[in-house]
């Protein structure tokens, strides 16, 4: 008799017996894993299929999320929102990281700027439509996922810090559109509002700019987002070209 | 008529090397035959800076006042654009803040000379000056040494190309937000 049809049968006679605790936890384990394994790919689907939908309708205006690196980052991105009409974002949120209180302020001359230069235009254009809904500004200051020069070995542990606070964040505000360019901590960023996304809490839409110091190659931020935003633009054509059958779009620079 | 040259270190990284550069025998006595007659300086945060200036304008003492050059100093300033937009030429760090804020001035615009800083070579730093340097719009001195300010200085009465106009992404990012009206909405789809 060989020793494979003896452990069948204690097997068998194990299942007779199916309220043995031995068994009890096998099953649970079994059922959690393949409910588990269910829900991720549930979730990777839904994730995936969010990409070929074409963005949700906001008729009344929509929430958005702008990531301000610092310094260079920063100017170049307030340049490209102070183009927005702000009417039609009423909830804006501005993200910027610790260490880096100059983002907020210059974020907050820009809301200054706008709404001298919005309620300008709307006294010279009296029109029966009523005013927009006071926009709702938010600043949010979260810890950074690693500051310049620090080992990459304790960067482990602040990114994870890091991208708590930014799921948090990202949860809370549910913004419509996220708007980044860089640095690092942008990416958490992303990744917290990729969680709305598979679990369908919000179709949060990604854009990436690139920065204009980028001539010849992507940022390390660029190269990680690159298979994750919706859309990725870039300021010179040498990067679009390289770059094109990944999907990146060049319209000049911005900046 | 020039008159007026900016010579800009910018505020993050010290750049004691451009001020040296500029405070020497040849690089003063090609800005006096241009007809320059003011030199304003910012030579950044770090005390150290603003010591080698201040020894290089000792230095440069006899040259500086044969040549009739007014030479005046800062760390930093909050106006910057100001100081651009009354400026004839710039030479400044490679910094894109500083070369957009030039190139972008209201005209007459400065003519602007970019030097790279030796100890930033390595990044990507520079890459802007050269690529914009390859459109025309400035001139970009890559070996940061006096011979390529002087070679530079010399082509400063070329035509430069202007800086092709700021793009808005407006438009795309009201459809990724969906607040854009339908018809806008399908142009930007053909796209």
């Amino acid at each position: 008799m060989d020793i494979t049809a003896i452990t069948i049968r204690d097997a068998l006679d194990l299942l007779h017996e199916w309220r043995h605790p031995v068994l009890v936890l096998v099953f649970s384990c079994a059922a959690v894993g393949v409910a588990g394994v269910g829900i991720f790919f549930l979730l990777v689907t839904t994730l995936v299929q969010s990409y070929r939908q074409p963005p949700e309708k906001h008729p009344h205006g929509a929430s958005a999320m702008f990531v301000l690196g610092s310094g260079g980052h920063t100017t170049e991105l307030l340049g490209m929102i102070s183009q927005l009409d702000f009417a039609l974002y009423p909830t804006r949120t501005y993200v910027s990281f610790s260490g880096d209180t100059l983002s907020t302020v210059r974020a907050l001359q820009l809301e200054r700027e706008k709404s001298v230069t919005t309620t300008s235009t709307t006294t010279t254009t009296t029109s029966a439509a009523p005013a927009p809904a006071p926009g709702q500004v938010t600043t949010l200051a979260l810890p950074r996922a690693r500051t310049v020069g620090q080992s990459y070995f304790t960067s482990i542990f602040t990114s994870a810090a890091c991208g708590f606070e930014c799921v948090f964040a990202v949860a809370k505000v549910r913004p419509d559109i996220v708007v980044c360019n860089g640095p690092g901590s942008c990416v958490l960023i992303c990744f917290a509002a990729l969680v709305l996304r598979a679990t369908r809490i919000k179709l949060t839409r990604l854009v990436y700019v690139e920065s204009i110091a980028r001539v010849n190659s992507l940022s390390l931020t660029g190269r990680i987002l690159i298979s994750v935003v919706d859309r990725f633009i870039v300021q010179w054509p040498a990067l679009a070209e390289q770059y094109k059958d990944k999907g990146v779009e060049y319209f000049g620079i911005l900046a | 008529m020039p008159c007026k040259v900016l010579v800009t270190t910018g505020a993050t990284y010290p750049f004691d090397g451009l001020i040296k550069l500029v405070f020497t025998l040849r690089v003063l006595k090609a800005l006096s035959t241009l007809g320059v007659t003011h030199l304003q300086i910012q030579y950044g945060n770090t005390p150290t800076s603003r010591i080698v200036y201040e020894n290089c304008v000792e230095n440069c003492q006899t040259v500086i006042q044969s040549t009739g050059i007014k030479v005046n100093g800062f760390g930093m300033t909050e106006d910057m654009a100001t100081e651009i937009r009354s400026s004839w030429l710039v030479i400044s760090h490679a910094g894109t803040g500083t070369i957009l804020d030039t190139l972008r001035s209201p005209s007459p615009k400065p003519r602007l000379i970019v030097v790279p800083n030796p100890i930033l070579m390595h990044g990507h730093q520079a890459e802007v000056a050269a690529a914009m340097e390859d459109m025309n719009c400035l001139l970009y001195a890559k070996s940061a040494t006096e011979d390529s300010i002087i070679s530079a200085l010399d082509k400063l009465d070329r035509q430069f190309t202007e800086l092709p106009e700021k793009k808005s992404l407006a438009g795309l990012i009201d459809y990724e937000a969906g607040v854009l009206r339908r018809d806008k909405a399908r142009v930007q789809k053909e796209q």
